[in-house]
């Protein structure tokens, strides 16, 4: 693979709660243009205080030092300051796409797929909300685009989810655990999906899963957290053969003697 | 691994679960959701038993009629000889007891966790003999002695899990409808679950039924898997069996999403 520009540098982010611990210390990484990079790591190791960092999620009740450097198209670079107030409110939802777990939380009960997906769009017309479902995988655009959120099985609701945080037309896109409540069949389709539509379109995917078999398939780069830090980050396939931190090589080890059959 | 006994447990017959339209709208044009469909299947007396599926298969659905939680629309389930209706489930109850994959909502966030371990204890206990056997129950789960005071939002996930865990062997379980319990944990989280599942089953005679997508884990801990998909048992056998020489193209492709070797 060519070495891309990258289209957002995190330099030296910290958070922290106010008046207590660090939650994330000294996060550096970039994020090439058109890849697709991975965060694993254990619960409560920051993998989704670094997402909500990134869009500004956090609220005032954190601290947050560090800069995010943001690429525009014509090759000038935004510098984003997260402490400052409404730094976001120009990319969220626009430059930077979001997709968390629980999609049916965040549809209105009340309203329509077609009409949620229409609130979204900047110029709201049919054949764009019926070209988005057809991009995120629906066979029949029109009877989703009907549908209330209520009659969506799970898997459909987080393809809806993927198509409402594209409506915005993003660069980069960021998932938090897309698939961990969908079976294994679902997720590998969710996943292959996402690698489509990236291909189609360019777009950069930042994801949190600590689904370790998607690894080699879902993504180009890897970065592994543990208590707050990254620990080690690199090509995917060089990191998981290559493990350098004891965290990776153990995770790396239960998840082979899984695949073996045997006790880890 | 040798069973001893072959006493069957749990008895399934032709069991058939279907839902009702739920909004105003639908009534008007009534379709009924098959979930299950005429399923039958055996559960023998310490072994576990795995039900693997995708989502919406009906595998949660079945465990909810064998807890008595929905009614089923047709068939019937037999629990050590005594059919399982509104007459007895209240008496058995006790013996057959879920862990679900939220424990966190099935923990009333108001009561600190002894009371809610100790509540589960059949009456008649002395009032010091109970706090020593909650203790007992939560030593047995490995949770530490100084969450006896602690309230669930101070727990992590796991500790959440055992706690319901703790709660069900309080009850006097015998039978445990395990719906997906390692999912919303970490790797290795889930590892130390599963051998607490593995060192409870072997300590007390558990008979286990295993509802789970990942045939990785279900692999490690099951005697027996059924296969199932739309509501119905596609396939069955043991752990073996369907691993090494699945014969529907389902069951092959569950083995090859999950990427594990024979």
């Amino acid at each position: 693979m060519t070495i891309r520009q990258p289209i957002l540098t995190v330099h030296n982010l910290n958070v922290a709660l106010q008046g207590a611990r660090e939650i994330l210390s000294d996060i550096n990484f970039a994020l090439p243009t058109g890849s697709t990079t991975a965060i694993i790591g254990e619960s409560g190791c920051g993998k989704t205080t670094l997402c909500k960092a990134l869009l500004g999620l956090l609220g005032r009740k954190f601290l947050i030092n560090g800069n995010i450097e943001l690429g525009n198209a014509d090759g000038t670079i935004a510098v984003i300051e997260p402490a400052e107030a409404n730094a976001f409110t120009a990319v969220r939802g626009r430059r930077i796409g979001l997709l968390f777990q629980e999609t049916p939380l965040t549809l209105n009960p009340l309203l329509r797929i077609g009409r949620q997906i229409r609130d979204l769009l900047p110029h709201p017309e049919q054949p764009k909300i019926i070209h988005l479902l057809e991009m995120v995988g629906f066979t029949d655009p029109q009877k989703i685009i009907n549908c209330w959120p209520h009659e969506l099985s799970g898997g459909q609701a987080q393809r809806v989810g993927l198509a409402l945080a594209l409506a915005g037309r993003p660069d980069i896109l960021i998932v938090d655990e897309p698939a961990t409540a969908l079976d294994s069949i679902a997720r590998r389709d969710f996943f292959d999906r996402l690698r489509k539509i990236q291909i189609e379109s360019g777009l950069t995917i930042l994801m949190v899963t600590h689904d370790l078999h998607i690894l080699t398939v879902a993504a180009d780069r890897l970065i592994v957290m543990f208590a707050g830090q990254i620990v080690e980050q690199g090509a995917c396939q060089s990191v998981l053969e290559q493990p350098a931190h004891p965290y990776t090589r153990s995770l790396l080890q239960i998840d082979r003697a899984f695949r073996n059959g045997r006790w880890p | 691994m040798e069973i001893q006994t072959t006493h069957t447990l749990l008895r399934v017959n032709n069991l058939v679960v279907e839902y009702q339209p739920r909004s105003f709208f639908d009534q008007v044009k009534p379709v009924v959701s098959r979930a299950v469909d005429q399923v039958s299947f055996g559960v023998i007396k310490g072994e576990t038993l795995a039900l693997v599926g995708e989502s919406g298969c009906g595998k949660t659905s079945i465990a909810m009629a064998i807890l008595g939680f929905i009614k089923p629309a047709g068939g019937e389930i037999h629990y050590d000889g005594v059919e399982l209706n509104e007459l007895t489930i209240g008496k058995l109850r006790p013996q057959i007891q879920p862990l679900f994959q939220d424990s966190g909502s099935a923990l009333n966030p108001q009561m600190k966790i002894g009371r809610a371990i100790g509540d589960g204890i059949p009456p008649g206990l002395p009032a010091g003999q109970k706090r020593i056997r909650v203790l007992e129950l939560m030593k047995n789960v490995g949770l530490p002695e100084n969450l006896y005071d602690a309230y669930p939002r101070q727990m992590s996930g796991g500790q959440k899990q055992r706690v319901c865990l703790a709660r069900a062997l309080a009850v006097g379980a015998e039978f445990l409808i395990l719906d997906e319990p390692f999912s919303a944990q970490d790797i290795s989280i889930q590892v130390q679950l599963m051998r607490l599942l593995r060192d409870l089953k072997a300590a007390l005679g558990l008979t286990l039924l295993l509802i789970s997508h990942d045939l990785s884990t279900v692999r490690l801990l099951a005697d027996r898997i059924l296969v199932m998909r739309t509501g119905k048992i596609v396939e069955s056998g043991t752990v073996t069996d369907i691993i090494s020489k699945p014969q529907t193209d389902y069951a092959c492709e569950l083995v090859r999403q999950a990427g594990i070797k024979p």
